[in-house]
C-alpha cells in the first residue's frame, strides 16, 4: 500500500477521535518512552485514548505514528517508509530524545521537519507515561 | 594454575610486554608474535570466551605507548575454569593488516567488523561490510582526528536518492519495524522454502548515536544519563556498572552502605527486566494476558522505584562515589510487602506456565550447546541456560554479592523452554538477594564525601573544592581499566582509556545483546518460520545496547 492510494482522508477520522474511539499508534524507533508506553496499558494508568487490546499495531492499520528517540541516519529510511504507508491523514508525535542535543552526531537526524511533517514534537525527557497522556491530549487539542 | 599463566606468559612475552594488574594479565605485542600469542592464549592457556575487540587511536594520547604506531587493538578474553582475564594489545599502523580470529572465536566477526567500520583497521578478510553505520560509509567516524557537528545533507540526500531507486518490496520491512520481540528497531530478512528458514540477515545500527564517541567528549559524570539509555528496563544496573568502572579508574572504594542500595536496585530492575521478558515470550507463544500480567509486577516494583529516586525508570541512580539519594524512610517495609508479593506472583506464573505441557512442547526450539554459547560470546542468562555455570555476581564477585546466600541456575539445553525457566528461577534469587541485603543493610553513608553536610556546615574549603570539581570534573591520571558488571542479558562492561584530562580519552561498551544478535542467524535456521518470535523473544535483545 502505498500513499497514493490514501489521498483522501477518512471522513469518520475526526469522528473517531471522540471519546469512545480509541487510538492505534504505530511505535517507531527506541528509548525510554518504549518502555513508558507499555506502562500504559497497566491497570494504574489504563489509558483509554489508546486502543489497548493489542501491543503494537501495523502502520497501515495505524491512526498515527509516533517516533520514538533519536532518528538515524540509517532508521531514516525506515521512518520515511512508513510514514508513506500511513493512512490519511498521516499524524505524527515524534519524541525527541536527550541525545539528539550532543556535540558529535555522526549519524543523527536532527531535522527531521524537513522529511515529513510532524503534527507535535516533545523534546523534554519523557520520564512518565503523563507526558506521553498529555501529549495525546496536546494532539487531540490541535485537532 | 594461576601462576601457571603468568609463567607462561612470561616465558614468551618481555618484562616490558607483560603486567598482571589484579586478576588481568596484560600483554603487549607487535603484529609478528600476534598468531603466536593468540594461539597459546586459545589452545594452552584456555581464554576461551572473547569478551570484546577495542580499537584506540593514540593520535591525541598524552602518554603514548613505547610503540609509535597510530592505533592499538585490544583484545579482551575471559578463562572460564579460573575467572581471569587476558588483555592483549596489538600495536599497528595504518597501513597494516591484521590476522582475523574469527576461527578461534565466533563472535570475533562483528568486533572485527565494528573495529574497520570505526577506526579503518585492515583485517584480512576483506568481505566485511558496515555493521552499524550506512552502506559505503567510511569516514571512520571514531578516529581522532573527526569530528562532526551534525550528519552532512550530501549524505541525507544520498540515502534518500538511493531508497527511490530502490525496488525493495515492502514484505522486507515488514520486520523493519518495533516488534515485541526485540527492544527497539532492527531490520530481519528472511529466506524460506516451504515455512522452514534457509537463511536470515540481521540489519543493526538503525540506532547507532554514537554514544561512545560523544563521551570523549564530556565528563565522566555527565555520562552516566547516557549510559542509563542502553537498556532502560534495567537503568540503576547500567549507571552503576558505568560508576563502578571510574571508580574502579580512580582508585575509590565506595561506603558499605551505597553498595548495598546498589545491590538492591540493580536486583530489583535485573526483577523487571526480566518480567518484562518473561511477558514478551508468554504473548509470543500463549497470550498477550501473560504479558498484562507481567506488566502490573513490573509497575509495582517501578513505583517503589519511583518513590526512592523520583523517577520511575531509575535514571541517574548512581554516582561516582555512591548513589545519588538514601533510602527514604518507610521504604525498607514497603519493599518487604513487595517482595511477598512478587514472591506469591511467581509462584502462580509458574504454576501457569511451567508445567504447562504446551508451553513446554512450543519452546523446546532455538537450543544452542555449552560449547557453542562459549564460541559466540554469550554471557549472562542465554549461557546459564546452555549448562554453563558463570555468573559474575557468583565468580568474579563485587559489592557484597559474595556474602549473600543465593544460587546460580543452570539449564540444560540452552532453549527457549530452558532460558524461560533461568529467568523465572533468576527472578526468584534475586527476590532472596534484595530481602538478605535489607535485612543487613550497613548504617552510615551513602557517597564518598558527603558535600551537602560539608556545605551545611559552611566550611570555605569544602565550598571551594566543590566548585573546583563542579568547573573542572575530574581528572583520573593516565590509566585503562576494564570493568563489568552482571546486567539481566548478561556482562555489561565498560573500557576506559584515561589520559589525565577530564574527559575519558576513549570509552568501549561492551553490550551483552550485541552477542546473542550475532548468533541468532544460525539458530533460527531450519526451523519454522513461525518460530522466530519465540526465539527472539527468549533472547532478550536490547538493540539500544547493541547499536550505542
Amino acid at each position: 500500500m502505498t500513499s497514493s492510494n490514501n489521498q483522501v482522508p477518512h471522513l469518520s477520522f475526526f469522528k473517531r477521535l471522540g471519546l469512545s474511539y480509541k487510538l492505534r499508534p504505530y511505535l517507531v524507533g527506541s528509548s525510554e518512552v518504549l518502555a513508558e508506553f507499555k506502562a500504559l496499558k497497566s491497570s494504574k494508568y489504563f489509558f483509554d485514548l489508546i486502543d489497548n487490546d493489542e501491543l503494537y499495531y501495523d502502520v497501515s492499520n495505524a491512526d498515527l505514528m509516533v517516533i520514538l528517540g533519536s532518528v538515524t541516519l540509517k532508521s531514516l529510511n525506515v521512518i520515511l517508509r512508513a510514514y508513506e504507508q500511513l493512512p490519511q491523514p498521516k499524524l505524527v508525535i515524534w519524541f525527541e530524545s536527550a541525545e539528539l542535543h550532543l556535540l558529535n552526531q555522526h549519524s543523527m537526524v536532527v531535522d527531521l521537519e524537513k522529511h515529513m511533517k510532524i503534527n507535535l514534537k516533545v523534546n523534554t525527557s519523557v520520564d512518565s507515561p503523563e507526558d506521553i497522556m498529555d501529549a495525546f491530549i496536546k494532539l487531540r487539542e490541535q485537532l | 594454575m594461576s601462576s601457571n599463566i603468568s609463567n607462561v606468559l612470561k616465558k614468551y612475552a618481555n618484562d616490558s610486554e607483560y603486567v598482571k594488574e589484579g586478576n588481568t594479565h596484560v600483554i603487549s605485542c607487535q603484529l609478528n608474535k600476534f598468531d603466536f600469542f593468540i594461539n597459546l592464549i586459545k589452545k594452552e592457556l584456555d581464554f576461551i570466551l572473547l569478551i570484546d575487540i577495542c580499537v584506540v587511536d593514540n593520535l591525541k594520547r598524552n602518554n603514548k605507548n613505547n610503540s609509535n604506531k597510530r592505533f592499538e587493538v585490544i583484545y579482551q578474553f575471559l578463562n572460564m575454569e579460573l575467572f581471569e582475564r587476558l588483555r592483549l594489545k596489538l600495536s599497528i599502523s595504518e597501513e597494516e593488516y591484521i590476522p582475523s580470529v574469527k576461527k578461534y572465536w565466533l563472535n570475533a566477526q562483528w568486533c572485527e567488523r565494528e573495529a574497520k567500520e570505526m577506526f579503518g583497521i585492515a583485517f584480512e578478510d576483506s568481505s566485511y561490510q558496515n555493521l552499524l553505520l550506512v552502506k559505503d560509509d567510511i569516514s571512520f567516524p571514531l578516529r581522532k582526528d573527526r569530528n562532526y557537528q551534525t550528519a552532512t545533507f550530501s549524505q541525507i540526500d544520498k540515502l534518500r536518492k538511493d531508497r527511490s531507486s530502490e525496488n525493495t518490496l515492502l514484505s522486507k520491512y515488514q520486520l523493519a519495524r518495533n516488534s515485541h520481540h526485540v527492544t527497539g528497531l532492527s531490520e530481519i530478512e528472511i529466506q524460506e522454502r516451504n515455512e522452514q528458514v534457509l537463511k536470515v540477515q540481521t540489519e543493526i545500527g538503525l540506532y547507532h548515536r554514537g554514544l561512545e564517541k560523544n563521551m570523549e567528549s564530556i565528563s565522566y559524570t555527565q555520562s552516566i544519563n547516557l549510559v542509563d539509555r542502553l537498556n532502560y528496563y534495567s537503568a540503576p544496573i547500567n549507571s552503576s556498572g558505568w560508576c563502578k568502572a571510574v571508580e574502579d579508574l580512580l582508585n575509590i572504594e565506595i561506603p558499605e552502605r551505597a553498595k548495598g542500595i546498589r545491590m538492591i536496585f540493580c536486583e530489583l530492575s535485573r526483577i523487571s527486566d526480566h518480567l518484562n521478558c518473561l511477558g514478551t515470550m508468554a504473548s509470543t507463544v500463549a497470550d498477550t494476558n501473560y504479558y498484562f500480567f507481567s506488566i502490573e509486577l513490573r509497575e509495582m516494583i517501578l513505583e517503589l522505584v519511583e518513590k526512592a529516586l523520583g523517577s520511575r525508570l531509575g535514571f541517574g541512580f548512581a554516582r561516582i562515589g555512591g548513589v545519588a539519594t538514601d533510602l527514604p524512610s518507610g521504604w525498607i517495609s514497603s519493599c518487604m510487602d513487595l517482595l511477598k508479593t512478587l514472591k506469591q506472583a511467581m509462584d502462580s506464573y509458574s504454576k501457569i506456565l511451567v508445567k504447562n505441557e504446551i508451553w513446554m512442547r512450543e519452546n523446546q526450539i532455538g537450543g544452542i550447546s555449552a560449547y557453542d554459547a562459549i564460541n559466540w560470546g554469550y554471557t549472562g542468562p542465554c549461557l546459564r541456560a546452555a549448562g554453563v555455570n558463570y555468573d559474575m555476581r557468583k565468580n568474579i564477585p563485587y559489592y557484597f554479592y559474595d556474602q549473600v546466600d543465593f544460587d546460580v541456575i543452570v539449564g540444560t539445553t540452552g532453549n527457549c523452554y530452558d532460558r524461560f525457566l533461568v529467568r523465572i528461577e533468576e527472578i526468584k534469587q534475586s527476590i532472596k538477594i534484595v530481602s538478605q541485603v535489607l535485612d543487613n543493610l550497613p548504617p552510615g553513608e551513602c557517597r564518598v564525601v558527603d558535600l551537602n553536610n560539608d556545605l551545611k556546615s559552611k566550611n570555605p574549603n569544602a565550598v571551594a573544592e566543590f566548585c573546583q570539581l563542579l568547573n573542572q570534573g575530574m581528572k583520573p591520571v593516565s590509566n585503562e581499566v576494564y570493568s563489568s558488571i552482571e546486567s539481566p542479558n548478561g556482562e555489561l562492561g565498560f573500557f576506559i582509556v584515561a589520559d589525565g584530562g577530564k574527559h575519558p580519552y576513549r570509552v568501549k561498551i561492551k553490550a551483552p545483546s550485541f552477542c546473542t544478535m550475532q548468533s541468532f542467524p544460525k539458530l533460527v535456521r531450519y526451523n519454522n518460520v513461525d518460530q522466530i518470535k519465540p526465539i527472539l523473544s527468549s533472547l532478550n535483545i536490547v538493540m539500544n545496547e547493541i547499536d550505542r
